[in-house]
Protein backbone atom coordinates (compact mmCIF):
# COMPACT_ATOMS: atom_id res chain seq x y z
CA UNK A 1 0.00 0.00 0.00
CA UNK A 2 2.96 2.55 1.36
CA UNK A 3 4.63 1.81 -2.35
CA UNK A 4 1.56 2.51 -4.22
CA UNK A 5 1.47 5.77 -2.10
CA UNK A 6 4.92 6.62 -3.04
CA UNK A 7 4.72 5.44 -6.51
CA UNK A 8 1.38 7.72 -6.91
CA UNK A 9 3.33 11.08 -5.73
CA UNK A 10 6.02 9.56 -8.40
CA UNK A 11 4.10 9.66 -11.29
CA UNK A 12 2.56 13.14 -10.14
CA UNK A 13 5.71 14.79 -9.97
CA UNK A 14 7.00 13.30 -13.20
CA UNK A 15 3.72 14.46 -14.59
CA UNK A 16 4.78 17.67 -13.62
CA UNK A 17 8.09 17.98 -14.46
CA UNK A 18 7.69 15.90 -17.60
CA UNK A 19 5.16 18.94 -18.80
CA UNK A 20 6.94 22.24 -17.84
CA UNK A 21 8.02 22.43 -21.38
CA UNK A 22 4.59 22.80 -22.12
CA UNK A 23 3.39 24.37 -19.49
CA UNK A 24 5.68 27.30 -20.51
CA UNK A 25 4.77 27.43 -24.28
CA UNK A 26 3.30 30.42 -25.46
CA UNK A 27 2.63 29.83 -28.87
CA UNK A 28 2.98 33.27 -29.87
CA UNK A 29 2.67 33.35 -33.41
CA UNK A 30 2.59 36.19 -35.84
CA UNK A 31 0.39 36.82 -38.88
CA UNK A 32 0.62 39.83 -41.10
CA UNK A 33 -1.70 41.91 -43.21
CA UNK A 34 -1.18 44.43 -45.50
CA UNK A 35 -4.31 46.72 -45.13
CA UNK A 36 -3.59 49.33 -48.17
CA UNK A 37 -0.95 51.95 -48.84
CA UNK A 38 -1.99 55.34 -49.74
CA UNK A 39 -1.44 56.94 -53.38
CA UNK A 40 2.48 57.90 -54.08
CA UNK A 41 6.17 58.08 -53.17
CA UNK A 42 5.08 59.60 -49.50
CA UNK A 43 2.54 57.72 -48.49
CA UNK A 44 1.76 55.57 -45.37
CA UNK A 45 1.51 51.52 -45.83
CA UNK A 46 -0.71 50.39 -43.42
CA UNK A 47 -0.24 46.74 -41.72
CA UNK A 48 -1.97 44.30 -39.40
CA UNK A 49 0.12 42.13 -36.64
CA UNK A 50 -1.53 40.04 -35.13
CA UNK A 51 0.44 37.77 -32.52
CA UNK A 52 -1.69 34.72 -31.40
CA UNK A 53 -1.39 32.27 -28.65
CA UNK A 54 -0.93 33.08 -25.58
CA UNK A 55 0.12 36.90 -26.62
CA UNK A 56 -3.35 37.86 -28.24
CA UNK A 57 -1.49 40.99 -29.25
CA UNK A 58 -3.05 43.05 -32.31
CA UNK A 59 -2.06 45.95 -33.68
CA UNK A 60 -1.89 48.49 -36.81
CA UNK A 61 0.94 49.58 -37.85
CA UNK A 62 1.80 52.95 -40.23
CA UNK A 63 4.92 53.10 -41.96
CA UNK A 64 5.79 56.73 -43.55
CA UNK A 65 7.28 56.30 -46.64
CA UNK A 66 8.74 58.33 -48.95
CA UNK A 67 11.89 59.39 -47.00
CA UNK A 68 15.72 59.37 -48.97
CA UNK A 69 17.03 56.48 -46.39
CA UNK A 70 14.46 54.71 -44.45
CA UNK A 71 11.29 55.53 -43.29
CA UNK A 72 10.55 58.35 -41.75
CA UNK A 73 8.32 57.25 -38.79
CA UNK A 74 6.37 54.67 -37.95
CA UNK A 75 3.32 54.08 -35.71
CA UNK A 76 1.60 51.35 -33.57
CA UNK A 77 -2.34 51.86 -32.35
CA UNK A 78 -4.20 48.73 -30.61
CA UNK A 79 -7.54 50.51 -31.38
CA UNK A 80 -6.61 50.50 -35.13
CA UNK A 81 -9.30 48.91 -36.37
CA UNK A 82 -11.43 51.81 -35.03
CA UNK A 83 -10.66 53.99 -37.46
CA UNK A 84 -8.20 52.83 -40.14
CA UNK A 85 -11.09 50.67 -42.41
CA UNK A 86 -13.12 54.53 -42.73
CA UNK A 87 -10.44 56.01 -42.87
CA UNK A 88 -9.20 53.77 -46.03
CA UNK A 89 -12.15 54.93 -48.00
CA UNK A 90 -11.73 58.44 -47.58
CA UNK A 91 -8.45 58.46 -49.35
CA UNK A 92 -7.21 57.20 -53.04
CA UNK A 93 -4.69 53.99 -52.68
CA UNK A 94 -2.19 52.49 -54.38
CA UNK A 95 -2.95 48.68 -55.77
CA UNK A 96 -0.51 46.36 -54.73
CA UNK A 97 -0.04 43.51 -57.03
CA UNK A 98 0.53 40.10 -55.29
CA UNK A 99 3.54 38.46 -57.10
CA UNK A 100 3.57 34.67 -58.11
CA UNK A 101 6.13 31.71 -56.77
CA UNK A 102 7.58 30.23 -60.00
CA UNK A 103 9.54 27.53 -58.13
CA UNK A 104 11.60 29.69 -55.72
CA UNK A 105 11.93 32.57 -58.35
CA UNK A 106 9.98 35.80 -58.59
CA UNK A 107 9.66 37.74 -61.96
CA UNK A 108 8.97 41.46 -62.54
CA UNK A 109 10.43 43.26 -64.99
CA UNK A 110 13.10 42.18 -66.56
CA UNK A 111 14.18 41.70 -63.12
CA UNK A 112 14.27 38.26 -60.71
CA UNK A 113 14.37 38.01 -57.36
CA UNK A 114 14.67 34.74 -54.75
CA UNK A 115 14.85 34.04 -51.00
CA UNK A 116 18.94 34.01 -50.02
CA UNK A 117 20.66 30.60 -50.11
CA UNK A 118 20.30 28.74 -46.94
CA UNK A 119 23.12 29.67 -44.33
CA UNK A 120 22.58 26.59 -42.68
CA UNK A 121 25.72 25.68 -40.92
CA UNK A 122 26.92 28.81 -39.25
CA UNK A 123 23.28 29.98 -38.28
CA UNK A 124 22.34 26.63 -36.72
CA UNK A 125 25.62 26.40 -35.02
CA UNK A 126 24.81 30.39 -33.98
CA UNK A 127 20.81 29.75 -33.29
CA UNK A 128 21.58 26.18 -31.36
CA UNK A 129 24.16 28.03 -28.55
CA UNK A 130 21.17 30.75 -28.32
CA UNK A 131 18.48 28.61 -27.22
CA UNK A 132 20.59 26.51 -24.98
CA UNK A 133 21.76 29.97 -23.61
CA UNK A 134 17.95 31.94 -23.20
CA UNK A 135 14.74 32.19 -25.37
CA UNK A 136 16.56 31.92 -28.55
CA UNK A 137 14.25 34.71 -30.05
CA UNK A 138 15.20 37.07 -32.41
CA UNK A 139 15.69 39.51 -29.56
CA UNK A 140 18.48 37.51 -28.31
CA UNK A 141 19.64 36.80 -32.19
CA UNK A 142 20.45 40.30 -32.44
CA UNK A 143 21.83 41.00 -29.07
CA UNK A 144 24.39 38.10 -30.03
CA UNK A 145 24.43 37.90 -33.60
CA UNK A 146 28.53 39.05 -34.21
CA UNK A 147 27.80 39.67 -37.84
CA UNK A 148 25.27 38.86 -41.13
CA UNK A 149 22.47 38.64 -38.62
CA UNK A 150 20.41 38.81 -41.44
CA UNK A 151 19.78 37.54 -45.28
CA UNK A 152 18.03 39.53 -46.99
CA UNK A 153 15.90 39.03 -50.28
CA UNK A 154 18.28 38.69 -53.49
CA UNK A 155 17.82 40.99 -56.33
CA UNK A 156 19.09 40.41 -59.84
CA UNK A 157 18.32 43.25 -62.30
CA UNK A 158 17.06 45.91 -59.89
CA UNK A 159 18.41 48.23 -56.91
CA UNK A 160 16.63 47.12 -54.20
CA UNK A 161 16.87 49.57 -50.62
CA UNK A 162 15.68 47.48 -47.51
CA UNK A 163 13.03 50.66 -46.25
CA UNK A 164 11.86 48.11 -43.14
CA UNK A 165 11.89 45.18 -40.95
CA UNK A 166 10.08 44.14 -38.25
CA UNK A 167 12.24 43.39 -35.51
CA UNK A 168 11.08 40.42 -34.16
CA UNK A 169 11.81 38.51 -37.29
CA UNK A 170 14.62 36.33 -38.11
CA UNK A 171 15.80 36.34 -41.60
CA UNK A 172 18.20 33.32 -41.60
CA UNK A 173 16.70 30.34 -44.14
CA UNK A 174 13.48 31.48 -44.40
CA UNK A 175 10.84 31.32 -47.14
CA UNK A 176 8.64 33.88 -48.55
CA UNK A 177 4.95 33.52 -47.53
CA UNK A 178 3.58 36.61 -49.54
CA UNK A 179 4.71 39.20 -51.89
CA UNK A 180 2.87 42.50 -52.32
CA UNK A 181 4.20 44.77 -55.23
CA UNK A 182 3.32 48.89 -55.29
CA UNK A 183 4.31 49.52 -58.88
CA UNK A 184 3.26 53.11 -59.15
CA UNK A 185 5.57 54.14 -56.18
CA UNK A 186 8.05 50.95 -56.57
CA UNK A 187 7.44 49.61 -53.13
CA UNK A 188 7.43 45.75 -52.16
CA UNK A 189 6.66 44.03 -49.37
CA UNK A 190 7.65 40.56 -48.37
CA UNK A 191 6.16 38.46 -45.35
CA UNK A 192 8.86 35.83 -44.52
CA UNK A 193 7.72 32.35 -43.04
CA UNK A 194 10.72 31.52 -40.53
CA UNK A 195 10.36 27.88 -39.92
CA UNK A 196 12.34 28.05 -36.91
CA UNK A 197 10.74 28.77 -33.48
CA UNK A 198 11.92 30.03 -30.41
CA UNK A 199 11.97 29.03 -26.88
CA UNK A 200 7.68 28.63 -26.34
CA UNK A 201 7.30 27.60 -29.40
CA UNK A 202 6.87 31.69 -30.85
CA UNK A 203 7.55 31.83 -34.56
CA UNK A 204 9.88 34.58 -35.45
CA UNK A 205 7.70 35.38 -38.94
CA UNK A 206 8.87 38.43 -41.01
CA UNK A 207 8.05 41.49 -42.69
CA UNK A 208 10.28 43.49 -44.73
CA UNK A 209 10.10 46.62 -47.28
CA UNK A 210 12.23 47.69 -49.78
CA UNK A 211 12.31 50.55 -52.87
CA UNK A 212 12.81 49.40 -55.74
CA UNK A 213 14.81 51.51 -58.64
CA UNK A 214 14.98 49.78 -61.95
CA UNK A 215 17.64 50.62 -64.44
CA UNK A 216 16.59 53.24 -66.87
CA UNK A 217 15.07 51.10 -70.01
CA UNK A 218 13.83 48.08 -68.18
CA UNK A 219 10.61 47.15 -69.62
CA UNK A 220 7.32 46.42 -67.99
CA UNK B 1 16.74 102.27 -1.20
CA UNK B 2 18.82 100.80 -3.91
CA UNK B 3 17.77 97.61 -1.60
CA UNK B 4 14.35 98.19 -1.38
CA UNK B 5 14.64 98.63 -5.69
CA UNK B 6 15.98 95.14 -6.44
CA UNK B 7 13.65 93.61 -3.63
CA UNK B 8 10.47 95.54 -5.64
CA UNK B 9 12.26 94.20 -9.48
CA UNK B 10 12.87 90.53 -7.76
CA UNK B 11 9.21 90.69 -6.48
CA UNK B 12 7.96 91.70 -9.83
CA UNK B 13 10.01 89.11 -11.72
CA UNK B 14 9.09 86.29 -9.74
CA UNK B 15 5.49 87.21 -9.74
CA UNK B 16 5.91 87.06 -13.93
CA UNK B 17 6.86 83.58 -13.74
CA UNK B 18 3.48 82.83 -13.42
CA UNK B 19 1.33 85.82 -14.44
CA UNK B 20 4.05 87.46 -16.99
CA UNK B 21 2.01 88.10 -20.19
CA UNK B 22 5.51 88.15 -22.79
CA UNK B 23 7.67 87.00 -19.99
CA UNK B 24 7.68 83.34 -21.83
CA UNK B 25 10.93 82.13 -23.06
CA UNK B 26 9.18 79.58 -25.24
CA UNK B 27 5.75 79.66 -26.47
CA UNK B 28 4.26 76.71 -28.67
CA UNK B 29 3.67 77.86 -32.17
CA UNK B 30 1.05 75.79 -34.10
CA UNK B 31 1.25 75.16 -37.97
CA UNK B 32 -1.81 73.41 -39.01
CA UNK B 33 -1.32 71.61 -42.16
CA UNK B 34 -4.43 70.35 -44.26
CA UNK B 35 -6.98 67.80 -43.31
CA UNK B 36 -7.91 65.23 -46.07
CA UNK B 37 -11.37 65.34 -47.02
CA UNK B 38 -14.13 63.37 -44.83
CA UNK B 39 -15.39 62.55 -41.46
CA UNK B 40 -13.04 59.76 -41.22
CA UNK B 41 -9.91 61.99 -41.99
CA UNK B 42 -6.32 62.39 -41.12
CA UNK B 43 -4.29 65.92 -40.61
CA UNK B 44 -0.46 67.19 -39.44
CA UNK B 45 0.11 69.88 -37.36
CA UNK B 46 3.72 70.74 -36.42
CA UNK B 47 4.55 72.75 -32.96
CA UNK B 48 7.39 74.76 -33.02
CA UNK B 49 8.68 76.11 -29.84
CA UNK B 50 9.95 79.83 -30.02
CA UNK B 51 10.93 82.31 -28.10
CA UNK B 52 14.16 83.92 -26.39
CA UNK B 53 16.22 80.62 -25.90
CA UNK B 54 16.12 76.80 -25.64
CA UNK B 55 12.91 76.42 -27.17
CA UNK B 56 14.67 74.48 -30.34
CA UNK B 57 12.46 71.51 -30.01
CA UNK B 58 9.55 71.04 -32.54
CA UNK B 59 7.42 67.94 -32.94
CA UNK B 60 4.84 66.82 -35.69
CA UNK B 61 1.68 65.62 -34.24
CA UNK B 62 -0.57 63.10 -36.35
CA UNK B 63 -4.17 62.92 -36.32
CA UNK B 64 -7.10 60.39 -37.29
CA UNK B 65 -10.01 62.49 -36.91
CA UNK B 66 -13.05 60.21 -36.09
CA UNK B 67 -16.37 62.19 -35.68
CA UNK B 68 -16.46 60.61 -31.97
CA UNK B 69 -12.45 61.02 -30.76
CA UNK B 70 -9.15 61.59 -32.45
CA UNK B 71 -6.43 59.27 -32.61
CA UNK B 72 -3.04 61.15 -32.46
CA UNK B 73 1.05 60.23 -32.81
CA UNK B 74 3.68 62.30 -32.36
CA UNK B 75 7.16 62.28 -34.57
CA UNK B 76 10.48 63.96 -33.72
CA UNK B 77 11.40 62.08 -37.16
CA UNK B 78 9.05 63.70 -39.48
CA UNK B 79 10.55 66.26 -42.01
CA UNK B 80 9.03 69.24 -43.15
CA UNK B 81 9.04 68.83 -46.72
CA UNK B 82 7.00 64.90 -45.93
CA UNK B 83 3.63 66.11 -45.40
CA UNK B 84 3.22 68.89 -48.45
CA UNK B 85 4.78 66.17 -50.42
CA UNK B 86 2.03 63.12 -48.86
CA UNK B 87 -0.98 65.70 -49.43
CA UNK B 88 0.27 66.31 -53.05
CA UNK B 89 -1.69 62.80 -53.63
CA UNK B 90 -4.67 63.00 -51.39
CA UNK B 91 -8.04 65.14 -51.59
CA UNK B 92 -7.70 68.04 -49.19
CA UNK B 93 -10.33 69.73 -47.30
CA UNK B 94 -11.25 73.60 -47.52
CA UNK B 95 -11.91 75.38 -43.98
CA UNK B 96 -13.07 78.68 -43.03
CA UNK B 97 -11.49 80.61 -40.85
CA UNK B 98 -14.04 82.47 -38.39
CA UNK B 99 -14.13 85.77 -38.35
CA UNK B 100 -13.12 87.42 -35.42
CA UNK B 101 -14.24 90.26 -33.40
CA UNK B 102 -13.03 91.39 -29.88
CA UNK B 103 -11.98 87.68 -29.35
CA UNK B 104 -15.25 86.32 -30.29
CA UNK B 105 -15.60 84.23 -33.49
CA UNK B 106 -18.74 84.02 -35.74
CA UNK B 107 -19.91 82.23 -38.59
CA UNK B 108 -22.90 84.40 -40.10
CA UNK B 109 -25.55 84.53 -37.88
CA UNK B 110 -25.56 80.66 -37.11
CA UNK B 111 -22.52 80.47 -35.45
CA UNK B 112 -20.71 82.22 -32.27
CA UNK B 113 -17.81 81.28 -30.39
CA UNK B 114 -17.25 83.34 -27.23
CA UNK B 115 -13.86 82.38 -25.24
CA UNK B 116 -15.04 80.76 -21.39
CA UNK B 117 -16.16 82.25 -18.35
CA UNK B 118 -13.70 83.53 -15.53
CA UNK B 119 -12.49 80.94 -12.82
CA UNK B 120 -11.41 82.75 -10.54
CA UNK B 121 -10.47 79.82 -8.18
CA UNK B 122 -7.82 78.39 -11.25
CA UNK B 123 -5.26 80.79 -10.63
CA UNK B 124 -4.68 79.94 -7.28
CA UNK B 125 -5.22 76.20 -7.94
CA UNK B 126 -2.55 76.48 -10.63
CA UNK B 127 -0.43 78.59 -8.28
CA UNK B 128 -0.55 75.77 -5.42
CA UNK B 129 0.75 73.06 -7.50
CA UNK B 130 4.17 71.63 -6.69
CA UNK B 131 4.87 71.86 -10.37
CA UNK B 132 3.10 74.36 -11.91
CA UNK B 133 3.33 73.31 -15.05
CA UNK B 134 0.12 71.29 -17.39
CA UNK B 135 1.12 68.40 -16.98
CA UNK B 136 0.80 68.50 -13.36
CA UNK B 137 -2.53 70.47 -13.79
CA UNK B 138 -4.06 67.21 -15.82
CA UNK B 139 -2.36 64.44 -13.41
CA UNK B 140 -4.12 66.35 -9.91
CA UNK B 141 -7.39 67.92 -11.76
CA UNK B 142 -10.12 65.56 -11.31
CA UNK B 143 -13.24 67.60 -13.09
CA UNK B 144 -13.46 70.35 -14.82
CA UNK B 145 -10.09 70.77 -15.91
CA UNK B 146 -10.70 71.85 -19.15
CA UNK B 147 -13.21 74.60 -20.31
CA UNK B 148 -14.86 74.90 -23.60
CA UNK B 149 -15.34 77.86 -25.02
CA UNK B 150 -19.15 79.05 -25.16
CA UNK B 151 -20.92 78.24 -28.53
CA UNK B 152 -24.03 79.59 -29.17
CA UNK B 153 -25.91 78.23 -32.44
CA UNK B 154 -23.71 74.58 -32.09
CA UNK B 155 -23.65 71.07 -30.91
CA UNK B 156 -19.90 70.36 -30.25
CA UNK B 157 -17.90 67.89 -28.47
CA UNK B 158 -14.47 68.17 -27.76
CA UNK B 159 -12.72 65.52 -29.22
CA UNK B 160 -9.08 66.45 -28.92
CA UNK B 161 -6.63 68.93 -27.01
CA UNK B 162 -3.38 69.79 -27.38
CA UNK B 163 -2.04 68.19 -23.76
CA UNK B 164 1.05 70.96 -23.32
CA UNK B 165 -2.68 73.67 -23.60
CA UNK B 166 -4.06 74.53 -20.48
CA UNK B 167 -7.51 75.55 -20.83
CA UNK B 168 -8.85 77.63 -18.18
CA UNK B 169 -9.33 81.59 -18.37
CA UNK B 170 -7.97 81.74 -22.07
CA UNK B 171 -8.88 83.67 -25.02
CA UNK B 172 -9.65 82.44 -28.99
CA UNK B 173 -6.58 83.23 -31.23
CA UNK B 174 -7.57 81.30 -34.19
CA UNK B 175 -11.06 79.12 -35.15
CA UNK B 176 -11.00 77.23 -38.64
CA UNK B 177 -14.04 75.60 -39.67
CA UNK B 178 -14.01 72.43 -41.59
CA UNK B 179 -17.80 72.55 -43.18
CA UNK B 180 -17.92 69.34 -45.04
CA UNK B 181 -16.83 67.54 -42.35
CA UNK B 182 -18.15 69.13 -39.59
CA UNK B 183 -15.24 69.69 -37.50
CA UNK B 184 -13.70 73.12 -35.72
CA UNK B 185 -10.13 73.65 -34.53
CA UNK B 186 -9.42 76.43 -32.44
CA UNK B 187 -6.18 77.55 -31.53
CA UNK B 188 -6.09 79.14 -27.86
CA UNK B 189 -3.79 81.46 -26.16
CA UNK B 190 -3.48 80.76 -22.46
CA UNK B 191 -1.71 84.32 -20.53
CA UNK B 192 -0.04 82.07 -17.75
CA UNK B 193 2.88 80.63 -18.00
CA UNK B 194 4.35 77.42 -16.46
CA UNK B 195 7.38 77.15 -13.85
CA UNK B 196 10.13 76.96 -16.18
CA UNK B 197 7.93 80.12 -18.39
CA UNK B 198 7.01 78.17 -21.17
CA UNK B 199 3.71 79.41 -22.61
CA UNK B 200 0.82 77.19 -22.91
CA UNK B 201 -1.23 77.96 -25.69
CA UNK B 202 -3.32 75.07 -27.26
CA UNK B 203 -5.07 73.91 -30.02
CA UNK B 204 -8.80 71.99 -29.44
CA UNK B 205 -10.92 69.90 -31.71
CA UNK B 206 -14.47 70.13 -31.84
CA UNK B 207 -17.10 67.73 -33.88
CA UNK B 208 -20.32 68.83 -34.52
CA UNK B 209 -22.68 66.99 -33.37
CA UNK B 210 -26.34 69.43 -34.34
CA UNK B 211 -27.36 72.76 -34.82
CA UNK B 212 -29.64 74.65 -32.26
CA UNK B 213 -33.32 74.50 -33.65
Amino acid sequence: MKSCKYSIIVVFLSCLFGSSTLISATFCEQKFKVYGKTAGEHSILFWELFVGGECQNWTVNGLFLGNDKDYTMSIQDHNGSIWLPPFLETVPLEQGVKLADSSGKYFLRDSVFTTPPPDDISFLRHYSALVNEGRGDAAQWYRECPVDCSDYPVFYGVNARLIYAYRDGIYKNYKFKEVLYYPDSGYIVFITDQPRVAMGHDTMHGFLVFKLEFNRGTKE
Amino acid sequence: MKVLLIVFFLMISAGSVVHGQDSALCRPNFKLFDKTEGRYSLMFYRVYWEGQGGCDRSSFNVLFLLPDRVHSFQSETLYGNWVPNFYANLPLEKYEILKDSNGVFSWGDSMKISPPNMDSSFQNHFESLKRKDARSWYWICTENCIDDPIFSGIKPGRIYHFRGGLYKNYSIKEVRYYRESEYLIILTHQPLIDEKRRGMDGVIIYSLSGWDE
